[in-house]
């Protein structure tokens, strides 16, 4: 019988229907049962506990309270924080706390769109993706995995704010809205009204300036972007009188030339033309087909670490080296008119490179492509469209479309039209500053700043952070992340896709086109009603686009023949005489995005701050890259601040050495240098860069001449994540050209030696059940660090700080290595992504004395933080050196280091993090775990819809993020799974495979296409290990 | 020859000066826990608390902030810490070298010496311990590294070397202990019948356990010593052979070495000679005890100084041979760049960015004891007291070698670094010292710091043929001492 009391039906009112569970219960006599009860707990239940009266002793009543006492004490030391929980009333649709929700949005890149699928963790995005369907099969750039960071910026605006004497003080969103209204209800004829703006290709913005354009005709709209694409929309314009936007499409080109166009960094659809590069790149056997990449230009780039030809040269020389490149066409048979053609004799470039870049090119009419970067002059640019036309190769593998950024007519230069505002700002009496710094980035000689500080004028500013225009302006309102407001883009093909916000306005900000609706009189100002009245999409429609994260039938609309004017293009070229090459008292200049920050828009972003620069390694920092001889003939030291001289301006800044720099030439990132964007970028954490804007002028935007260098006396700490530059001979980045690989097909577990004697012990069976692996295909990978940030985002992998980089103390899960090999001047890069190996054989879990890594039977090195106690045997004995250590609490290190803010960690630093993974405190070891909590989501996905897992269910950060596709991941038990064969070609190889590690990452040898007229980079298997 | 040939028949004096009685010997050892403490000792002892008290204020900041505010970086996750726990080890082992194996051998000579270098064993050992301890990330959990039944249900994995550090360390700080106490027995005795206030009556009556000095209590004394001792010898090698697994049974070229036990023992016992040495001259000046550790005792400890520094030598002489005699480039990066530095620059001519530490560790440890041939330098106080600092000096860099040197440069140069101590390290290390010295000035001060009864067996009296061979021997009375 249960010890329960038994239930007494007492009492039960007349006529209620009795209850009963059994028929013996009903039945049996009360009395019956008080004594069974009685017989169970004698003396009844509550006698223990109840006594008729109080027998509790002095002594009892003292251990009594002391303990009470004592227990008091003890729950007053734990801390509870006092929270209102507030279950949801109406439980929203579709979300179950713990499971996470993505949703399809779209981010702007120059005149292009990146698909974008973000992860929401109960309303948290946590990490963005790319779109499978509208982008590139998922991948994405290093700044779409960077916008999580930017969302959740302790340091952005929080409100509004007006100017009081100068100063910015708090204001609402109520007297901002009234002032927006009031604003545009008094303007009339929009005399007074002057927009500045950002590019954008959001047909809700274009079709809200064209609607304030209809009701203040005379307004007038200003559009500046520091880095843009007008060199190319302006040479498209000479060429077929169009500014038409060109689309290379790299899967078609078997050889591509590209003039300081660095597509798989910097340049504008990176990711579309990582996505179809790659693919080129990733041989199958030594009969596969692969592409050939020249590269011409004067700093280096990760697209010249791709190139199997690659010139270093002054940017100024391009323009001739095209000229005599077309000279030698002609020669070749290409129907090239005689206007383009240029003398041969180019100062830095050998016979070779134009006569026989030439004859490749004119042999694979219509697989190759020309294609310029934005540093080029128009003129470039239009040449290069007729000589791929010239080349047959318009259509094939490279497509042109309408610009996304407006009508033909409205499309002009940012510094012109930077310049047309300052210059026009006489009776003007509003002006709206959406999105755009200028005073920081604008051109030295366009003095914004002054325009502001006009008597009567209101300046109303839009932006993330109270920065320095904000400073200046008599209104600041906070701009919108991306990722928390409505909007819509097209994408260069014409696509458009509707950008939905994922939270909402964490503090209440603004997005561009809210503001614009105020001025355009829309019915309604908020962002959705916005972009449905200009999609204007029926509702099944418009949740299918939400849905697939693009509008269908949108695709193409926008492509377009581009007819070159010869004579045009002829007219435009005559300038590109070699010039004078740059010399010790006329330095060239070249200002480029810098990969993170990119104009300086991310410069708060501590990811991007401590992305190891792909190609030097700097992080917290930007440097003045010079090359090797231009180093050592002034007399610098590596870190060694010089000032560079250009009319009148000047900049201060350290310089760096970078093998295959061109001579005499500095390359500057742009975007740093911030002093107004928050506490991690302005330097306070250490580093922060310079700003070079200073040296920038209207007319030395992209490229400087006539620069002047002065050696300053002091020298300046330049941090790197990885300070050995080669491999010393070693056979870990193995590379072969492609002769090299058709003799020899396993030229790489040639080199790398896997041991036949198995270990000592009974190795472990690995045949059954799922065996996870990955590889990393290194004649895909352009080191572009999509990768890094991913897995940065996905992990929760902390940031440390420039002081502690220093230490060799950063935390990458992956990490780019990146040897130069061969000559010091015209170096070969080779670039390997280098994570947790996941040995069979790992050293690391026989080291580890509180079993706080183990091997999971699937294969993988798992740790156990809870276990892990921190004394670093396994990463000392790690050949790949991949463990990191938490040597502090890192989450909040930089923020009570420097304190950030006050007591506690804002909330919203908190919510980046993904739930899915610990957030690692102080004193335990991490390190890459093939994200085994996507492993442990797609297993339990296929469990419950009881089906075996699939190939390709299972996408680690990584992978997702990398546009080449480099990264594969898998089973190795699947014998049709991609990763089991790729980990079967040819050139597979490991890393380190001599110590018996039996690592179950795989890495396939980079094969190097290099014209063999032309010589090639010394490979690093030429040399053997030193003896 | 056997035990029972008079020593003069076999050309050897007596250890302590002619005429020395036992009552002498009573005298000045117990006089120094009884008689007020020399200013030499307040002074040193003052430093030692100084020193301490630096090392509280670095280890509860250590605690507090976590160990990054040690230079330990990736790819050199262990640096000093680990230096300075396989270097105060090293040092302990020439107590157990001196006080074990020396007595099995029936070394009369280490009599002088033994209860010293015991001590020093004890208090090294935790030195020693408190690295281990404090380096781990979060040294709140360091307990998970013993087999504690747990509801946690975790268990430590016996194939890591660290565990086998943990029962090592643990196995010979308790021998340690135990052997250096049971020695101190009668001595603890002798103190205690001396006492004349009650108090030291009762602490040392206590401590000597009521020894009584029976021939029953002598008897058994005698045997349990030499059972000690027994257990002692192998722990002489294996303490440090486990230590030295460590890093030998790890795949860091540099490290993964299989003459790593036997070098690290005879590197052990150098550097416990070497610090033995150090300190014996320093107390033997401070207490005035020239009678007692005679030139002759410092000759013997300088000559076995020079024979550990050959075997050390030889050590590092095979590790290289064997480096190039695997043909493995990454043991040759090792070697000869890391550590040689000219033999192999690196691709921009540099040699290893730490390349200054092994010449140290040469000089100091291989170079400096070759004096020790000379009889001159065995029995000069200040060159064995400069030599054998350059001892101690060289052992810590031998240690950081191994193991800075082996970690800054391994097998992927993008993930090589190097390696900046910071204060705290330096503070830490230093502090140790503290602890050190406290530890041991207090033994010097109120433990008798050599063995009464043992020194007493030296004793020209305690022969038990003395009377029928013994004869004057003026030869010896008017050797000269030689000058100090």
């Amino acid at each position: 019988m249960s010890r329960r009391k038994p239930y007494e039906i007492e009492h039960v009112p007349e006529g209620a229907p009795v209850m009963w569970r059994s028929l013996e219960e009903k039945y049996e006599d009360p009395e019956a049962r008080r004594k069974r009860a009685e017989a169970e707990h004698v003396g009844g239940f509550m006698q223990g506990l109840i006594a008729s009266k109080a027998t509790v002793s002095r002594r009892g009543f003292l251990q009594i309270t002391g303990v009470a006492a004592a227990a008091v004490g003890a729950a007053g030391c734990i801390r509870r924080p006092v929270d209102n929980i507030l279950p949801y009333a109406r439980a929203p649709e579709q979300i179950i706390p713990g499971i996470p929700l993505h949703f399809a949005t779209v981010t702007q890149r120059g005149g292009d769109a990146l698909g974008l699928l973000v992860t929401s963790h109960d309303g948290r995005p946590t990490k963005v993706e790319g779109n499978p369907i509208a982008g590139f099969g998922g991948a994405t750039d290093v700044r779409a995995q960077m916008l999580v960071w930017d969302l959740y910026d302790p340091h952005r605006s929080k409100r509004p704010a007006r100017s009081n004497g100068g100063k910015l003080v708090d204001a609402s969103y109520d007297e901002v809205d009234t002032l927006l209204s009031k604003t545009a209800a008094g303007l009339g004829d929009g005399a007074g009204l002057r927009i500045l703006t950002r590019s954008t290709n959001s047909p809700s913005e274009l079709r809200l300036r064209k609607a304030i354009q209809k009701r203040f005709p005379k307004s007038r709209l200003y559009v500046y972007e520091s880095v843009n694409d007008d060199n190319a929309l302006e040479g498209m314009r000479i060429a077929s009188g169009r500014p038409l936007a060109a689309i290379v499409d790299f899967s078609r080109a078997k050889v591509v030339l590209s003039l300081d166009a660095d597509f798989l960094g910097t340049e504008t659809s990176s990711v579309r033309a990582g996505h179809s590069f790659g693919r080129t790149r990733a041989i199958e056997s030594p009969d596969g087909p692969i592409s050939r990449l020249y590269m011409v230009e004067p700093g280096h780039s990760i697209t010249g670490a791709m190139a199997d030809n690659r010139l270093r040269l002054p940017g100024s020389q391009i323009g001739p080296y095209l000229r005599a490149l077309a000279a030698a066409l002609a020669e070749q048979g290409v129907s090239v008119p005689a206007g383009y053609a240029g003398t041969k004799a180019v100062p830095g470039v050998s016979d070779k490179w134009v006569t026989e870049v030439a004859r490749d090119l004119a042999a694979h009419r219509g697989a190759s492509v020309i294609t310029a970067g934005r540093n080029q002059p128009p003129a470039v640019h239009a040449l290069v469209a007729a000589l791929n036309a010239a080349l047959g190769n318009e259509l094939r593998t490279v497509f042109y479309a309408g610009s996304t950024q407006g009508d033909d007519g409205d499309l002009k230069p940012s510094v012109a039209s930077l310049r047309a505002f300052a210059d026009e700002i006489d009776g003007a009496s509003t002006v709206l500053i959406l999105g755009c710094n200028p005073i920081y980035d604008a051109p030295a000689d366009v003095d914004v700043g002054k325009v502001l500080a006009r008597e009567g004028l209101t300046s109303i500013h839009l932006a993330s952070h109270r920065d320095a225009t904000s400073e200046r302006c008599s209104w600041h309102i906070p701009l919108a992340n991306e990722l928390e407001t409505w909007g819509d883009q097209r994408a260069f093909d014409g696509r458009v896709a509707v950008q939905q916000p994922l939270i909402a306005p964490l503090f209440g900000a603004k997005s561009a086109i809210e503001v614009l609706a105020v001025f355009a009189d829309e019915p309604t100002a908020s962002g959705h009603d916005i972009v449905r009245r200009t999609l204007d999409l029926p509702d099944a429609r418009w949740r299918s686009s939400l849905h697939s994260g693009q509008v269908n039938g949108t695709l193409l609309t926008l492509l377009a023949r581009a007819p070159v004017d010869e004579g045009a293009v002829a007219k435009a070229v005559a300038s590109l005489e070699p010039a004078a090459p740059p010399s010790k008292d006329n330095l060239e200049v070249a200002f480029v995005p810098d990969p993170a920050l990119w104009d300086g828009r991310h410069a708060n972003n501590v990811w991007g701050l401590e992305l190891p620069d792909p190609m030097t390694k700097i992080v917290w920092d930007n440097a003045a890259l010079i090359s090797y001889k231009t180093r050592n003939a002034l007399g610098l030291k590596n870190g060694q601040r010089v000032r560079l001289t250009r009319a009148g301006k000047t900049v201060e800044i350290p310089v760096w050495a970078v093998p295959g720099h061109a001579d005499w030439c500095v390359t500057l990132n742009l975007g740093w240098g911030r002093k107004d964007c928050g506490r991690y970028g302005d330097g306070t954490v250490g580093g922060g860069g310079f700003d070079v804007q200073p040296l920038r002028t209207s007319d030395a935007f992209y490229t400087a001449t006539g620069v002047k260098i002065e050696t300053l006396p002091t020298l300046y700490n330049l941090v790197q994540t990885q300070t050995h530059d080669t491999m010393e001979g070693r056979p870990i980045v193995i590379d072969a050209t492609l002769d090299e690989y058709k003799k020899q097909p396993d030229f790489a577990s040639y080199r790398s030696v896997v041991p036949t004697n198995g270990p000592l012990w009974q190795e472990v069976d690995y045949s059954k059940g799922h065996q996870w692996g990955m590889v990393f295909d290194l004649s895909a990978c352009s080191g572009c660090s999509a990768c890094v940030i991913a897995c940065q985002a996905e992990n929760n992998v902390p940031t440390v700080g420039k002081d502690e980089v220093d230490r060799g103390r950063e935390m990458f899960w992956i990490r780019l290595d990146r040897y130069f090999v061969g000559d010091d001047e015209d170096p070969g890069v080779s670039l390997q992504p280098m994570a947790c190996q996941q040995c069979e054989e790992a050293p690391c879990e026989n080291v580890c004395p509180v079993n706080a890594t183990t091997h999971s039977p699937e294969g993988l090195n798992d740790m156990a933080y809870n276990r892990c106690v921190g004394t670093r045997y396994c990463a000392n004995n790690c050949p790949y050196k991949v463990r990191r250590f938490n040597y502090y609490d890192w989450q909040a290190f930089l923020d009570d280091k420097w304190k950030m803010y006050g007591e506690a960690i804002p909330e919203t630093r908190k919510m980046q993090y993904n739930p899915n993974v610990t957030v690692r405190m102080r004193g335990v070891m991490e390190k890459c775990t093939y994200c085994v909590q996507r492993i442990q989501e797609a297993k339990i996905g296929a469990l419950r819809e009881h089906r075996p897992l699939k190939d390709g269910d299972i996408v680690t950060a990584c992978q997702a993020a990398c546009p080449t596709q480099a990264i594969t991941f898998g089973d190795l038990n699947d014998k049709d799974a991609r990763v089991t064969k790729l980990a079967m070609r040819d050139r597979r190889y490991k890393v380190m495979p001599h110590l018996g590690t039996q690592p179950r990452t795989t890495f396939l040898g980079r094969i190097r296409n290099p014209n063999p007229a032309l010589g090639q980079h010394s490979a690093p298997h030429g040399e053997e290990a030193h003896g | 020859m056997s035990d029972a040939t008079p020593i003069k028949a076999i050309g050897e004096t007596y250890l302590l000066p002619e005429g020395t009685t036992a009552h002498d010997l009573t005298e000045l050892i117990s006089g120094v826990t009884e008689n007020k403490a020399p200013r030499g000792w307040w002074v040193l002892f003052t430093l030692a608390l100084l020193l301490l008290g630096l090392m509280t204020v670095c280890i509860a900041y250590v605690l507090y902030m976590g160990i990054g505010v040690w230079g330990n970086n990736s790819p050199v996750f262990w640096a000093w810490d680990i230096t300075n726990f396989v270097w105060w080890i090293g040092i302990g082992h020439a107590g157990t070298l001196i006080s074990a194996i020396l007595y099995l051998f029936r070394q009369k000579w280490r009599t002088s010496i033994n209860r010293f270098a015991e001590a020093m064993t004890v208090f090294a050992v935790l030195c020693a311990g408190l690295f281990p301890a404090l380096h781990t990330g979060r040294p709140w959990f360091d307990y998970y590294l013993f087999p504690i039944p747990n509801q946690m249900a975790m268990w430590p994995n016996f194939k890591s070397p660290l565990m086998w550090d943990v029962f090592a360390v643990s196995t010979y700080l308790t021998i340690s202990v135990i052997f250096w106490y049971v020695g101190l027995i009668p001595d603890l005795a002798t103190v205690r019948d001396r006492s004349r206030s009650l108090l030291r009556k009762r602490i040392y009556g206590f401590l000597a356990l009521g020894w009584r000095g029976s021939h029953r209590g002598w008897q058994h004394y005698e045997r349990a010593y030499l059972i000690f001792a027994g257990i002692s010898t192998p722990l002489v090698l294996s303490v440090h052979s486990v230590v030295s697994m460590d890093f030998a049974t790890s795949v860091l070229p540099g490290w993964h070495t299989t003459i790593f036990p036997p070098y690290f023992v005879a590197g052990a016992v150098f550097s416990g000679f070497g610090l033995v040495l150090t300190l014996m001259l320093v107390v033997r000046s401070v207490f005035g005890m020239h009678s007692i550790v005679s030139i002759r005792h410092l000759d013997l400890m300088n000559k076995f100084l020079l024979a550990t520094s050959m075997m050390v030598a030889y050590s590092y002489a095979m590790e290289f041979f064997i480096a190039w005699y695997s043909g493995d480039p990454y043991e040759w990066w090792v070697f000869y760049h890391a550590r040689v530095g000219w033999a192999q620059p690196d691709h921009l001519g540099n040699w290893g960015p730490l390349w200054w530490s092994w010449y140290w560790m040469v000089t100091c440890n291989c170079l400096v004891p070759q004096v020790f041939w000379f009889k001159r330098a065995r029995t000069s106080v200040p060159i064995m007291m400069v030599a054998s600092i350059f001892v101690n000096i060289g052992m810590w860099f031998e240690r950081f070698v191994i193991i800075v040197g082996a970690l800054h440069q391994d097998f992927l140069p993008s993930a090589w670094g190097t390696f900046h101590p910071t204060w705290i390290d330096v503070g830490v290390y230093l502090g140790t010292f503290g602890l050190f010295l406290t530890l041991f000035l207090l033994f010097v001060r109120w433990i008798p710091m050599f063995g009464i009864a043992e020194l007493k067996g030296t004793l020209p009296g305690a022969h038990p043929d003395l009377h029928h061979h013994e004869e004057p021997s003026p030869a010896l009375a008017a050797e000269p001492s030689p000058a100090e």
